[in-house]
């Protein structure tokens, strides 16, 4: 039994995962968990620190670390990096004036030795709103086909609506399943073959 | 020759030498010119991210060439280096923020360099935008008629009263309905506008007054404005001075949420008060809003010295 054999089957054991909700300020990281979480979306105030919110998703517990977005906030960011599983990051669809700074403290995380190997949702919020940017748009201004280190998909959705909240949370836990339980859920995937250039 | 390793590499190559010489070219135009320590730290995450590209290609490119290019960016590494060194050192400060000019606004109009925002060609989703103003009367005349919940944009305006408030007397009311609110780089500025649904965000206003109803309440860099507010949730500042709060007017919407709210403030985290904000004091409530449309520049340059902080 290998040493990555006994991590398996530990995991398996727990079948726990741990996703972390980060996104400008305005985005609408604290909106999505209340309304997946059946919470009133009415009084939620800007995050200073964080949330977690724990709940059953299919076979899986998650574990939901929603950290604020403020500018003064987003030093600390780091500080949840660890063991996390899966980023989901979220985007304010109609802030077309921060779409740049969005796309630079994405892809800064990318570089994150921490996040290296999680899946990335990005959720392209407030899709209820006319004049929002398709999720296509979102796609393009934040350069997300150049990323090329993790899994990424990309969901339009509301959270005021709940559009595609679940359909979001769906693909990513079936992602980092297929990952960290494959064994359960798929064939092993093949092992590179060294390849001889001639 | 049809091995997938095989045409990534050459692929992989290709951009991996691409932007080396990109990256290289820049740091000798640095090296030529003095560098600023921001453009050194560009140059450092570029390469930082050049250098993930090839750890993550590790295994699918021939040894050689893997080991070539390693070589190669540890000289740009080197010389970036040496640019550090020569870069002056900043000798730790407390910085004073630079008083804020209080002169008044200019009676007559002058010509504003605005910001040229380039404009999005591959979109083709568009919002509502109310931009690029001096010294104008706006209002809902000056926004295209929206009839589903939308997200408007208001920036770059200076000397200006936008009013957005529903008008009591028209018989039949024009169908916009703003939900959200973006909003940048205001000077002199009086903004009347409705209760909404959902959030505002705010960046850069300057001696400004605001009128708004919302869902959650942002405010980022800004000074010397005050703010007549509804609101269910917490509002918050953040890189702000001299902001003052007070409740929204009466006059203008009924379904107000009563004037109890404590303003956060993120860059002043602790148990005493936020020096960055107070209420708006009795003797400087405004009673009387220029609701009617002002046509003369003289007259909204009037109006808005007599309200504005």
């Amino acid at each position: 039994m290998g040493l990555l054999t006994i991590i398996r089957k530990n995991r398996q054991k727990e079948k726990e995962m741990r996703i972390l909700f980060l996104g400008l300020d305005n985005a609408g990281k604290t909106t999505i968990l209340k309304k997946l979480n059946g919470e009133d979306i009415l009084g939620v105030s800007p995050t200073l620190g964080f949330n977690i919110k724990t709940f059953a998703h299919g076979n899986y517990t998650l574990n939901i670390w929603d950290v604020g977005g403020q500018r003064t906030l987003r030093p600390y960011w780091r500080n949840y990096f660890e063991q996390t599983d899966a980023l989901v990051w979220v985007v304010d669809s109609g802030d077309r004036m921060r779409m740049k700074d969005c796309k630079e403290e994405l892809h800064t995380l990318l570089l994150e030795d921490r996040l290296a190997g999680a899946s990335l949702l990005v959720f392209a919020n407030k899709q209820d709103l006319q004049g929002s940017m398709t999720d296509v748009e979102i796609r393009d201004a934040l350069d997300l086909r150049s990323i090329k280190s993790h899994h990424w998909k990309i969901w339009s959705c509301s959270a005021v609506t709940g559009e595609n909240l679940v359909t979001g949370l769906d693909w990513v836990v079936a992602d980092v399943a297929g990952r960290l339980y494959y064994s359960t859920t798929a064939s092993p995937i093949q092992a590179p073959v060294p390849v001889v250039v001639v | 020759m049809s091995d997938p390793t095989w045409s990534f590499s050459q692929a992989f190559s290709a951009d991996f030498q691409a932007s080396r010489i990109e990256l290289e070219s820049r740091v000798e135009s640095a090296k030529a010119t003095t560098t600023t320590a921001d453009g050194l730290n560009a140059l450092s995450l570029d390469l930082a991210k050049l250098t993930k590209t090839l750890a993550d290609a590790t295994g699918s490119l021939p040894s050689y060439d893997q080991r070539q290019y390693e070589l190669q960016l540890k000289g740009l590494e080197r010389s970036l280096e040496e640019l550090r060194a020569l870069l002056p050192k900043s000798k730790f400060a407390f910085k004073r923020k630079a008083p804020v000019a209080s002169t008044p606004a200019p009676p007559t109009p002058v010509s504003m360099a605005v910001p040229e925002i380039p404009p999005q060609t591959d979109s083709v989703s568009t919002n509502l935008t109310l931009s690029s103003h001096s010294f104008k009367y706006l209002s809902t005349a000056s926004l295209p008629s929206a009839s589903h919940a939308s997200d408007l944009t208001i920036s770059d305006l200076n000397g200006c009263i936008v009013n957005l408030l529903p008008d009591m007397g028209d018989a039949e009311p024009r169908s916009l309905e703003i939900s959200a609110l973006h909003i940048r780089n205001l000077t002199d500025t009086l903004l009347l506008l409705p209760v909404i649904r959902g959030s505002v965000l705010l960046h850069d206003l300057r001696r400004c007054i605001l009128i708004v109803g919302c869902h959650q309440f942002r405010m980022h860099t800004s000074t010397r404005v005050d703010v007549y507010l509804s609101i269910p949730s917490t509002p918050i500042i953040e890189h702000c001075s001299q902001i003052r709060f007070t409740a929204y007017p009466a006059t203008f919407s009924q379904d107000t949420s009563p004037n109890v709210f404590a303003v956060r403030d993120f860059s002043h985290i602790r148990a005493t008060p936020s020096p960055n904000w107070s209420a708006v004091p009795e003797e400087a409530l405004v009673m009387q809003w220029p609701v009617g449309t002002i046509t003369s520049e003289e007259e909204i340059a009037d109006a808005l010295n007599t309200l504005l902080p």
